[in-house]
């Protein structure tokens, strides 16, 4: 019985990979390689890999001129396909060109391009709702807090639509009913960083602040807040840390009781998805412009669970 | 010439000029009327062309309001109103050119008409496609605009922390220039205003100038990847600024110079068609009314004329034709009453009378000709008479030799009907011969075929007595292989139930090492005791160690006061002789107790040593205890490890189990099956019977051996009718409505 039930398996595996009459090669650039984007791109890795692809990661840096570079160097090479992670979302129509002069089907993951609603063809758009991040740690921490208390917005670059759609929406979710007795009492970017993340809850409390919820666009600067807020002898127990991406420190820090939220946000999930697009695009195949993978939220109720999967 | 014609000629001819007259009143009737009927499919033409442009009208109308309308209201339901003019205009081409067919200069103006529609069509997607982006320009101005004063308000907040006042002050002039740009694109935005989008984009300048000499004031990382992000959000701000007012212009541009011009155009080129068409429409009128008058005028003359001509013609003809038949009336009256001999006159005319005159002659001629021809008649009539009696005799004879054939015939088909196959039809007459080899070839290959069946039957039910027996066996065997899987099923129980023993033995053997564990753990915790209780005692030793160091001080102390003493008795004289004595004894005591403290220190450093040993050893102990407690743990953890996979093994045993279990139900069905068999092999062999029996009533040179064969066979025991609990019916028994089948078709034959 348990035999037929693998060979089952085996079979649905063995047909869901498709079949390559040569081995492709996918260029794939990457904004940054910070914690997240290491993910990605080694999520990109192993499934190009097990699917017999040859993968070409190249990381701008956060410089867009240097992706913009290293988006023709690809073309130039004749890769098959490409996936981009923009540093600079604004430059998605040129990016979108480069492609499409080329012939070249193009995944744009992670970060959202402007021309998101009017891609050429041949191109899709990989991401998870930033909207969702927000609203689901802004969510949960209200509920921890019992729907009253003071709360600090911590905020990544505010050039990035993720930072900016995050922000917007865990705001939105503080003024709505039952969350009405949050009052935001600080509201400042930190730059994605864990260094000054920590930076600025220094500031904050130096500046007397004593909020009862630190809320973040993302698990780096939250976890940098950690770290001056202990610095600062602050009882953990007592303020409640929400990051998004549910990275391996973060995760353990919810483990050490340091950090109440984080929301998953699927890297291997994008990582397959977009290479999938990718060498659908590639086969000659049709794909929905838009691909969203769900976030998901993590609470040390369900930490568990998400443990190794970052 | 007139004389040689016919009487038909004639009148024909007579007629010749009536018909004339008819067929010239009959061509100027029929071309009045085609006349009036074509200047009224002409009307008809010019409405349905009035209609047509009509139609283009309305459907320019509907194009051109859906075109106003858009740029106040963009819609989906517009760009179809739109769609459906334009496809209503260009899709009727076909019809709408067939109305015109030959009107060169309507075809010509409707071309540029299409092409104007078509121009228009595509200038209006277009202007829709660039309000689509507008909007969406929209969305990232307002997106960028009031986030880029979020990132500023940031960036302030924390230089008034750090009291960096002028890069405060730098932060608020760009703040105040942002807030600026974002009202005059407001203003752009929502009234197209392109002065607004000057100033918005010269406010904008200032502010990314003020921006650039904000960042040199900062010093901080954290302030640095703040102001690089606003540089950035105010770039796009004005790059999308600068977009849209792209967008606005081109859709304006594309308004004025297409729409604005086309519309109108168009408008009025179907006006002009329209009129056109009016005026043809309106000639049409008093046309068909002189035609129709002329027509009627010109049918009235030619009919009095015909009329006329009529009377005339037959007046002439009817006398020529009355007068000769009157003379041949005379002459055939004579020759009807016999007179042979009268003279026949106007033989020498042509036309139809002289023939009949020349007929009369014949008439005269052929009475005479009549009597002779009678008698040659009765003559051949005899002859024919004789001849047809001779051939009836012989057809008598012939029906006789049929007979006597097909009583032959008959009797033999009377014993193949009682089933004697034997039967043959001797002689015939040679014209049956045929039949009777025929039949006889026939009754011979039947008669073969149903010896062979005879055969063929006994062989089958040879071969079935031998099923019977075989699946008696298997049913035999079967039956075992059941009983054998039922002792593996038992023997399985038994050891599961023995591994499941050993697992819980190994629990309680896992439980006893955890007491094990705890009693040395236990020991563990006696031995630091002692050792505390070996320092307390040591720490005791070196206090009292202290105390005697005290004491001897003071004995050190009383000696030395003791020989003051001495001295002081000895200078006292005889007087202080009592005194020297008693120093002395205080001086020997202070030395006593001195030795004796000495010794007590000794004795004490003694034991402490020994107490130093005392906690090294417990301390050794103690170690070796805890060694213990570690590897009684780690049997403790083997015990349950061993437990765990008698357990699993207890699992994988009641799997083995179930599937032994699954094997005897398996087998029990195979048990059923095999009695279906049996039961089928049964069925099959009475059949067979049945046909044997069939076949016998046949009777056949080789009639013995299918007689004596229909002998039942001894049917197999019931074999197997254990009663089986998961017996389940699978087999289809396909074999018992056949044979029935076969029997009808043996009755038939």
């Amino acid at each position: 019985m348990n035999k037929l039930g693998i060979l089952g398996i085996a079979a649905i595996a063995a047909v869901a990979v498709p079949s390559l009459a040569s081995a492709k090669t996918i260029g794939v650039a990457m904004a940054s390689l910070d914690a997240y984007k290491t993910l990605l791109a080694n999520g990109i890795k192993s499934r190009g890999e097990s699917l017999g692809l040859t993968v070409r990661v190249e990381n701008a840096d956060k410089d867009s001129d240097r992706q913009i570079a290293a988006l023709k160097d690809f073309v130039k090479s004749g890769v098959d396909a490409i996936i981009v992670n923009p540093v600079n979302g604004d430059r998605g129509v040129e990016i979108s060109k480069i492609a499409t002069d080329a012939g070249i089907p193009l995944i744009y993951v992670n970060s959202e391009p402007i021309n998101v609603d009017r891609l050429p063809p041949k191109q899709a758009f990989v991401a998870s709702k930033e909207a969702e991040a927000g609203t689901l740690e802004a969510k949960q921490v209200c509920q921890d807090l019992g729907g009253k208390g003071k709360v600090a917005v911590m905020m990544g670059e505010l050039l990035h639509p993720a930072a900016r759609r995050r922000t917007e929406y865990t705001l939105k979710t503080l003024q709505s009913d039952g969350c009405k007795g949050i009052q935001v009492i600080e509201q400042q970017s930190a730059n994605w960083s864990r260094d000054e993340g920590a930076e600025l809850m220094r500031e904050w409390l130096a500046a007397g602040e004593r909020p009862d919820a630190i809320i973040s666009n993302n698990d780096e600067m939250a976890l940098g807040a950690i770290r001056s807020l202990k610095e600062a002898g602050i009882d953990m127990s007592r303020v409640k840390v929400a990051g998004v991406d549910a990275t391996k420190d973060a995760l353990a820090a919810m483990k050490r009781g340091d950090m109440a939220v984080t929301v998953f946000q699927n890297a291997a999930g994008q990582a397959s998805a977009a290479v999938d697009a990718a060498m659908k695009f590639a086969g000659g195949e049709d794909v929905p412009s838009k691909i969203y993978v769900p976030f998901e939220l993590v609470t040390p109720a369900n930490v568990a669970q998400y443990a190794g999967k970052n | 010439m007139w004389n040689k014609l016919g009487i038909r000629s004639r009148i024909s001819l007579g007629f010749v000029p009536l018909l004339l007259l008819m067929v010239f009143l009959s061509v100027n009737a029929v071309r009045g009327v085609e006349g009036v009927s074509n200047l009224f499919a002409s009307y008809r033409h010019a409405a349905d062309q009035s209609l047509a442009i009509g139609d283009y009208s309305e459907a320019l109308n509907t194009i051109r309001a859906a075109a106003d309308h858009i740029g106040s209201a963009p819609g989906g339901a517009d760009v179809t109103a739109f769609d459906a003019g334009v496809s209503k205009i260009l899709a009727d081409k076909g019809r709408v050119d067939d109305l015109f067919a030959g009107e060169t200069a309507v075809l010509d103006q409707l071309k540029t008409v299409r092409q104007d529609v078509s121009t228009f069509s595509d200038a209006f997607h277009q202007i829709v496609d660039l309000d689509k982006e507008r909007q969406s320009l929209i969305s990232k101005v307002t997106d960028f605009g009031p986030w880029t004063e979020i990132a500023l308000a940031d960036i302030m907040r924390s230089s008034w922390r750090g009291f960096d006042i002028a890069a405060l002050y730098q932060g608020a002039q760009t703040y105040a220039a942002i807030s600026k740009s974002l009202y005059y694109s407001e203003r752009f935005v929502q009234a197209g205003d392109i002065d607004a989008y000057a100033q918005a984009q010269a406010e904008l300048a200032k502010a990314i100038a003020g921006q650039e000499a904000l960042a040199k004031m900062l010093k901080t990382d954290i302030q640095l990847g703040r102001s690089k992000s606003a540089l950035q959000l105010m770039k796009n701000y004005s790059a999308r600024l600068a977009d849209m007012k792209d967008v606005v212009a081109k859709s304006n541009n594309l308004r004025e110079s297409v729409l604005d011009v086309l519309g109108p155009q168009l408008q009025s080129t179907f006006a002009k068609l329209q009129s056109g068409i009016v005026e043809r429409q309106r000639a049409l009128g008093p046309q068909a009314e002189a035609m129709a008058s002329s027509t009627a005028t010109s049918t009235l003359v030619i009919c009095g004329l015909v009329v006329l001509a009529g009377l005339v013609l037959a007046y002439a003809l009817g006398r020529l034709i009355s007068r000769a038949v009157q003379q041949l009336a005379e002459v055939t009256q004579q020759i009807a009453s016999g007179n042979n001999d009268v003279a026949v006159e106007g033989v020498e005319h042509k036309h139809e009378l002289g023939a009949m005159a020349r007929s009369l002659r014949i008439f005269q001629e052929n009475g005479r000709a009549k009597l002779a021809a009678e008698a040659e008649a009765e003559r051949s009539r005899r002859a024919a008479e004789a001849d047809r009696t001779s051939r009836e005799a012989e057809k008598a004879a012939e029906a006789r030799k049929l007979e006597a054939a097909f009583r032959q015939l008959s009797k033999a088909l009377q014993r193949l009907s009682q089933g004697d196959l034997t039967v043959r039809v001797d002689q015939l007459d040679p014209a049956y011969a045929e039949i009777r080899d025929q039949f006889n070839t026939s009754v011979e290959s039947l008669e073969a075929t149903l010896g062979s069946v005879v055969t063929s039957t006994s062989s089958i039910r040879g071969g079935l007595k031998e099923i019977s027996i075989a699946s008696h066996d298997l049913a035999q065997r079967t039956q075992q292989q059941a009983a054998s899987i039922e002792e593996t099923v038992a023997a399985l129980t038994e050891v599961s139930n023995g591994v499941n023993r050993t697992a819980e033995s190994a629990g309680s053997a896992r439980q006893s090492a955890e007491m094990a564990r705890k009693n040395a753990a236990k020991g563990g915790e006696i031995v630091s005791r002692a050792v505390a209780a070996m320092s307390q005692i040591e720490a005791s030793s070196q206090q009292i160690t202290q105390i005697i160091s005290v004491i001897d001080e003071i004995a050190f102390q009383t000696n030395l006061l003791a020989l003051n003493a001495g001295v002081e008795a000895a200078r006292a004289g005889e007087a202080g002789k009592g005194f020297a004595v008693v120093a002395q004894e205080v001086r020997a005591l202070a030395q006593r107790s001195a030795e004796a403290a000495k010794e007590i220190k000794d004795l004490i450093s003694a034991s402490s040593s020994q107490v130093q040993r005392g906690v090294e050893l417990v301390t050794a102990s103690g170690k070796s205890l805890d060694e213990i407690v570690a590897q009684v743990g780690g049997m403790s953890q083997i015990v349950s490890q061993i437990a765990e996979s008698a357990r699993e093994q207890a699992l994988s045993l009641k799997e083995v189990s179930a599937a032994a279990d699954q094997m005897d139900q398996v087998t029990q069905q195979n048990a059923a099956m095999v009695e279906e068999t049996t039961a089928a092999a049964q069925n099959l062999n009475s059949e067979t019977e049945d046909l044997a029996a069939a076949v016998g009533r046949f009777t056949t040179r080789a009639a013995g051996g299918a007689r004596t064969a229909a002998v039942p066979a001894a049917r197999p025991a019931a074999a197997a009718r254990k009663a089986v609990p998961q017996m389940r019916a699978t087999g289809r028994g396909g074999a018992a409505p056949r044979p029935a089948q076969a029997e009808e078709s043996w009755e038939e034959f």
